[in-house]
């Protein structure tokens, strides 16, 4: 559970996002939103990409303002449109992310795999195309052991197999391992291939939960 | 003409100086600001060069790297889409296009050339001939091929020039201390090997030419501090590079206290030649105990500036100036002999906006 109380960013003096309270329940949370209407910077905020005012809670235990490390620890996140050095090569990516991380490197190169990228593994980052940087990105953010896994627009620039995978990863994460996922997309999602336990509007510079 | 000189002298001749003021701002301070007697250090220092030919071959290959540097500038301004409209260059013909090209590639190797000749005329007051045509054939060779290149990367018939210097890729493991490094060795290959070399050469000037009455660490301190902070550019690069590729690095489970530890190391990686260099000043300009003072002085100055460009977003005109009065203040308390105490101070300073910037920095 992520609990977001008096949250604000502001850029110079402009307000992005103005968030009283929020409590957001564990499980796949969709959040829908017109282009810039926050949603993006909400799912930065939480991976602790962007400083702002108020505080994040997780489960009742972890303060992104007081205990920010453990905080981090719990949440991984993947870009819209994820940028990586050029020079790294996949295996160094996936190196890192699972050093940092604590993830099994094995999981993320399985992951890889049924995402049909595997064979590139090796191979500079610059050699890829954008749709294999979004399908690393989406396995990186599976790296670990996180509570919450944040997806920006993870099915953009992906083809139908690849959304087929994607959507039985997540499936399969919240089911065996209670990871939960805060989703933001503008595509439709099929019913049959994943459901959402909640979802969300970013609206009017702020998030509210759709019953 | 006049119009296209013009042009040619606005849009790429006047940047290229402003791109790289700081540079020249920094040599002006070492050659011209720190000898006592200006005159008598630059003609002692042409008359070495003109009387062996392993000096010249020196100045030759640094007058080379710098040749490289404005080539692949030139090059890729010529390449770059908002100059597009300079193309039209070429309908002039090749001749012309390589005259026009010739007055760019002339303004900006200009401070070699200036150099070329001062080192002429002293060759000529010891009668060294032979040095004064090596010195003439090398400049003009320079001046003259380069334009050939301009003149091809104008007609698009020309990729991009591959000079070959460590064109191997940094087999390193890759963590945040060595990716930024690696950028830098696989991107800013020129700006590595131009640094390194310019403070390298800095040292082992100090140590042949500096002659010490007694013990004191400060001449040697204050020469790798210059050595140090001739690498600022370097630091300016990595923090760009982390604003664009490793903000992602923030969602990492890392305390700050380990961040600011990925930072120290990728700094001594970075002096890691400057700090081996320097024991060839052993034991004459300093003892064994004192090195830990030199190693930290050098590596907490990069702290300090990597830390201050977490402190907004700072343009490389503004960062030159900061530079330039850091440099100033640390030079100016050198002088009261503060001893280890003084990198501490830097450490903890640089440790502090770090604790306090590193989270709240955000791309402008």
């Amino acid at each position: 559970m992520l609990q977001l109380k008096q949250v604000k960013k502001e850029y110079i003096t402009t307000t992005v996002l103005s968030i009283d309270e929020l409590t957001i329940e564990n499980g796949i949370v969709l959040l829908q939103g017109e282009n810039g209407s926050g949603k993006t910077t909400l799912l930065k905020m939480i991976a602790g990409l962007l400083s702002f005012e108020g505080d994040i809670i997780l489960n009742n235990a972890f303060s992104i303002e007081k205990q920010r490390t453990a905080f981090i620890r719990n949440i991984n996140y993947a870009e819209t449109e994820p940028l990586y050095p050029g020079f790294l090569t996949g295996k160094e990516l996936v190196k890192l992310f699972c050093y940092a991380k604590q993830g099994s490197i094995a999981n993320v190169e399985l992951m890889l795999q049924q995402l049909h990228i595997y064979d590139v593994y090796k191979k500079s980052i610059s050699t890829y195309s954008s749709g294999m940087i979004k399908k690393l990105s989406v396995a990186l953010a599976f790296a670990g052991t996180p509570q919450w896994i944040l997806l920006d627009e993870p099915l953009i620039t992906a083809d139908q197999n690849a959304i087929d995978t994607i959507c039985a990863m997540i499936k399969e994460k919240h089911e065996k391992e209670k990871i939960s996922f805060l989703i933001t997309s503008h595509q439709h999602f099929n019913n049959s291939k994943l459901s959402f336990t909640g979802r969300l509007l970013a609206h009017n510079h702020t998030i509210t939960i759709v019953e | 003409m006049k119009t296209t000189l013009s042009i040619l002298q606005k849009v790429i001749v006047n940047h290229f100086y402003k791109l790289n003021a700081g540079l020249f701002m920094f040599l002006f301070y070492v050659l011209f600001g720190l000898p006592q007697n200006v005159g008598g250090f630059h003609i002692a220092i042409a008359t070495l060069i003109v009387q062996s030919q392993l000096s010249l071959l020196i100045v030759f290959a640094s007058w080379l790297l710098y040749n490289l540097k404005c080539i692949d500038y030139v090059t890729k301004q010529l390449q770059a889409p908002q100059q597009q409209f300079l193309t039209c260059i070429q309908h002039l013909g090749r001749k012309q296009s390589f005259w026009y090209l010739s007055f760019v590639q002339f303004a900006v190797y200009l401070p070699i050339t200036a150099y070329a000749i001062f080192l002429i005329i002293i060759a000529f007051q010891h009668e060294a001939y032979l040095i004064i045509a090596e010195l003439l054939g090398f400049v003009l060779l320079m001046l003259l091929t380069a334009p050939v290149l301009y003149v091809k990367t104008l007609e698009r018939s020309f990729r991009e020039p591959q000079f070959g210097l460590f064109n191997s890729s940094l087999r390193i493991p890759k963590t945040l201390s060595t990716i930024p490094l690696a950028y830098i060795w696989n991107n800013r290959k020129q700006m590595l090997f131009i640094t390194k070399l310019f403070s390298l050469l800095l040292l082992f000037l100090f140590i042949k030419t500096f002659e010490a009455d007694h013990y004191d660490i400060r001449p040697v301190l204050f020469c790798f501090l210059l050595s140090a902070i001739s690498n600022c550019t370097i630091v300016f690069e990595i923090r760009n590079f982390e604003k664009d590729y490793l903000q992602l690095s923030k969602n990492f489970p890392f305390s700050r206290l380990r961040r600011f530890m990925h930072v120290i190391i990728m700094y001594v990686l970075l002096l890691l030649p400057e700090l081996i260099f320097v024991w060839k000043a052993w034991p004459v300009f300093f003892h064994s105990a004192d090195y830990i003072q030199l190693a930290l002085s050098a590596v907490s100055l990069l702290l300090l500036l990597h830390t201050i460009l977490l402190t907004g977003n700072i343009t490389m005109d503004e960062f030159i100036k900061i530079v330039f009065a850091v440099a100033m203040s640390l030079f100016f308390i050198i002088l009261y002999n503060p001893g280890i105490s003084l990198p501490i101070f830097i450490l903890l300073i640089s440790f502090a906006l770090f604790y306090s910037y590193y989270y709240e920095f955000e791309k402008g």
